[in-house]
């Protein structure tokens, strides 16, 4: 044990990581802070050049991406009242007028060094959680993984928006997406309708790149009026010392705000979106001062930023230990971690300890690369923001082709890409959430599978489910969710 | 009523339709959408052996979102984009998508950069970027930069035409 530490431990400070993990991390906050680029899309596009590196390299490189694009988005929410990326809307309630008060530099410290302390909390989360529950998920036969990747479907009504049923067919459409290709018990192919490129199923990056990039480029550019791009207010940045003193007077919503994101971070499906709102509506509640949010409190900027990063670490637990993601990002990147020939699961400690523990460090020296790069950032941010929306979003369009050819140098991916784009942009339009889609279409492959095997080894029962207690405690949260669910949409209205 | 919201209501009918649609006939025919067969073993089993039993379930899953999605359109309120989209942002979805279209069938015979310079060139025209010679040559560049990253930093050739290796 101590041996695989240490050789983790030297892999991870090897400089090539180190590098990897600079560069990836200084990349996601660049895509974090222009608006319409996403963490999510940043990790799609990017997610094919790790495929040529080590697995360690590779993982580093989009783990602080990861990191950087969640971080990232603050600094336009804050500094011209537009989210860079979802995970910090709720970062602009309190950020942008602070920033109107001149104290826009004030606000942007905080919230680095509040995403720096929430990314601690949740990778120690994954830190102490993980062999605990590594050991767990050992007692996982076909039965609990079906039930708990059940259970991890249901977490799409979180990310279904408005409308429940819409939510439901993205996730449906996932799962038959994922249909495409070979029947993973038999071997008979299915769906494919005569193309032969097909028979290998869809790959889960097209899918990505054209869904988050692609659809991405088409409704932004769609909208471009020709307009000059907003300017960010000059910022000045207090010293170090007066914001951590700051910091310290509000560690009770760090404390609180850690925790949401650290828990939200741990079910499967929900990632940073929800955490940020709900760690932001906490911090108001329990405020002394409620009536001052959304008129430039500083808990309002701490709080979600603080729970926005503690959802990183934490994602990681069910994405490493059950291969079930975390949130759209880690299904990512657990596309690329599969790509790398490590599928993530209960197995992965036990047959890769070294990646595991290498990831882990890595997990808290991207942390360090985060504050450090974060304040560089923090000054230049202005001039990122006013890159022009054409030129970036046509080079978005060539790393789309780029990086979709690169996977398997198949020109048929970037077709497949370009209608992912296409169908991506319609969904926007109508209203229907692509994360469901995504979550199901990189579960399908397990539920079909533990499901049918479940039912070969009972021999059609599906009294297994209840007889067993881990799969019965699932089953039971899944009928709470679903009946939770039915209630309330019958129940109230459908507006946004 | 509002028309846009009368427009909304219409497409998430429209959507219902469509996919309860692509359920029932899915359903109907995954049978003839499956190559290969599945030996049954004596007992309970034949079931969740074959290669159509999840596609089923999967196509019943549709048909009950889009069953929710109808009986939940004449409760919602709100305006969908789909409403509020102008002809002009429609056109030019439309002509983006040509282009990219044509810029894609076209890369067999140019090659990657050629086919990329193009539909960026033409992309710049569609948006109505106003510095348009210095936003091509920017991208031309970029292009070649993506190329050179890929071919050196990743041993990854992208799609080289009939022009040759170097294209």
């Amino acid at each position: 044990m101590f041996e695989t530490l240490v050789s983790a431990a030297a892999a991870a400070f090897d400089p090539a990581v180190l590098a990897a993990v600079f560069v990836g991390t200084a990349i996601g906050t660049l895509i974090g802070a222009i608006p319409g680029l996403t963490a999510t899309m940043g990790m799609a596009l990017l997610s094919p050049l790790t495929f040529f590196l080590s697995p360690v390299v590779g993982v580093g490189f989009l783990i602080g991406l990861y990191k950087g694009g969640t971080f990232g988005g603050s600094l336009t929410a804050v500094l011209i009242g537009t989210p860079g990326t979802a995970s910090n809307a709720a970062t602009m309630q309190d950020g942008y007028p602070l920033a109107q008060k001149g104290e826009g530099g004030r606000a942007l410290g905080l919230s680095l060094w509040g995403s720096v302390v929430g990314d601690f909390f949740g990778s120690i989360c994954l830190v102490i959680a993980a062999p605990v529950i590594g050991k767990f998920a050992l007692n996982f036969g076909h039965a609990e993984f079906f039930a708990l990747t059940l259970f991890s479907l249901t977490m799409v009504a979180y990310v279904s928006g408005s409308s429940l049923p819409k939510g439901l067919l993205a996730a449906s459409l996932g799962l038959l997406l994922a249909l495409i290709g070979t029947d993973p018990i038999g071997g008979s192919t299915r769906m494919t309708f005569g193309i032969p490129e097909l028979s290998g199923g869809i790959g889960v990056i097209p899918l990505a790149i054209g869904l988050f990039g692609m659809s991405e480029v088409l409704w932004q550019l769609s909208a471009y009026s020709g307009g000059r791009a907003a300017r960010a207010p000059a910022t000045v940045i207090p010293p170090l010392r007066s914001l951590f003193a700051e910091l310290w007077g509000y560690w009770r919503t760090i404390l609180s705000s850690s925790a949401i994101g650290a828990g939200i971070g741990a079910l499967p499906g929900v990632g940073a979106e929800t955490s940020n709102w709900i760690a932001y509506g906490v911090a108001r509640r329990y405020s002394k001062s409620p009536e001052t949010f959304g008129k430039g409190n500083v808990e309002g900027v701490i709080a979600p930023e603080v729970s926005a990063n503690a959802v990183c670490g934490a994602s990681f637990i069910p994405t490493l230990l059950f291969g079930i993601p975390g949130d759209i990002v880690t299904a990512i990147l657990m596309g690329a971690l599969i790509a790398q020939g490590l599928q993530p699961g209960p197995m992965l400690i036990q047959e890769h300890p070294d990646v595991f523990y290498a990831l882990y460090v890595t997990m808290f020296t991207s942390m360090f690369m985060l504050a450090f790069i974060g304040m560089f950032f923090i000054r230049s941010a202005g001039y990122i923001i006013r890159l022009p929306k054409p030129l970036l979003f046509i080079a978005v369009t060539i790393l789309c082709f780029a990086g979709t050819y690169a996977v398997n140098s198949s020109v048929f991916d970037i077709w497949v890409m370009f209608v992912f784009g296409f169908v991506g942009y319609l969904f926007r339009k109508l209203d229907i959430p692509v994360a469901p889609l995504i979550l199901a279409f990189i579960l399908c492959e397990t539920i079909e599978s533990s499901f049918r095997r479940m039912l070969i080894q009972s021999r059609g029962s599906l009294m297994v489910l209840i007889e067993r207690p881990i799969s019965a405690v699932f089953i039971l949260l899944t009928l709470a969710v679903v009946g939770s669910l039915l209630i309330k949409s019958f129940k109230r209205p459908q507006p946004v | 009523m509002d028309t846009r919201r009368t427009a909304s209501r219409l497409y998430e009918i429209a959507l219902g339709v469509l996919f309860l649609g692509l359920g029932v006939v899915g359903y109907a025919y995954v049978p003839g959408m499956v190559k290969g067969w599945a030996f049954a073993l004596p007992g309970t089993t034949d079931n969740a052996l074959s290669p159509e039993f999840f596609p089923k379930l999967v196509f019943c899953l549709v048909m009950a979102a889009a069953g929710g999605v109808l009986v939940t359109t004449p409760r919602r309120v709100d305006i969908l984009p789909a409403a509020t989209t102008t002809r002009r942002e429609a056109a030019r979805v439309l002509a983006i998508a040509a282009t990219v279209l044509a810029g894609l069938a076209s890369m067999r015979f140019l090659g990657f950069a050629p086919a990329a310079s193009l539909i960026s060139a033409v992309m710049l025209f569609i948006v109505g970027y106003p510095r348009k010679l210095s936003g091509i040559l920017v991208l031309v560049l970029f292009t070649i930069a993506v190329m050179a990253g890929f071919r050196y930093g990743m041993r990854v050739i992208l799609p080289p035409g009939a022009l040759g290796w170097y294209f």
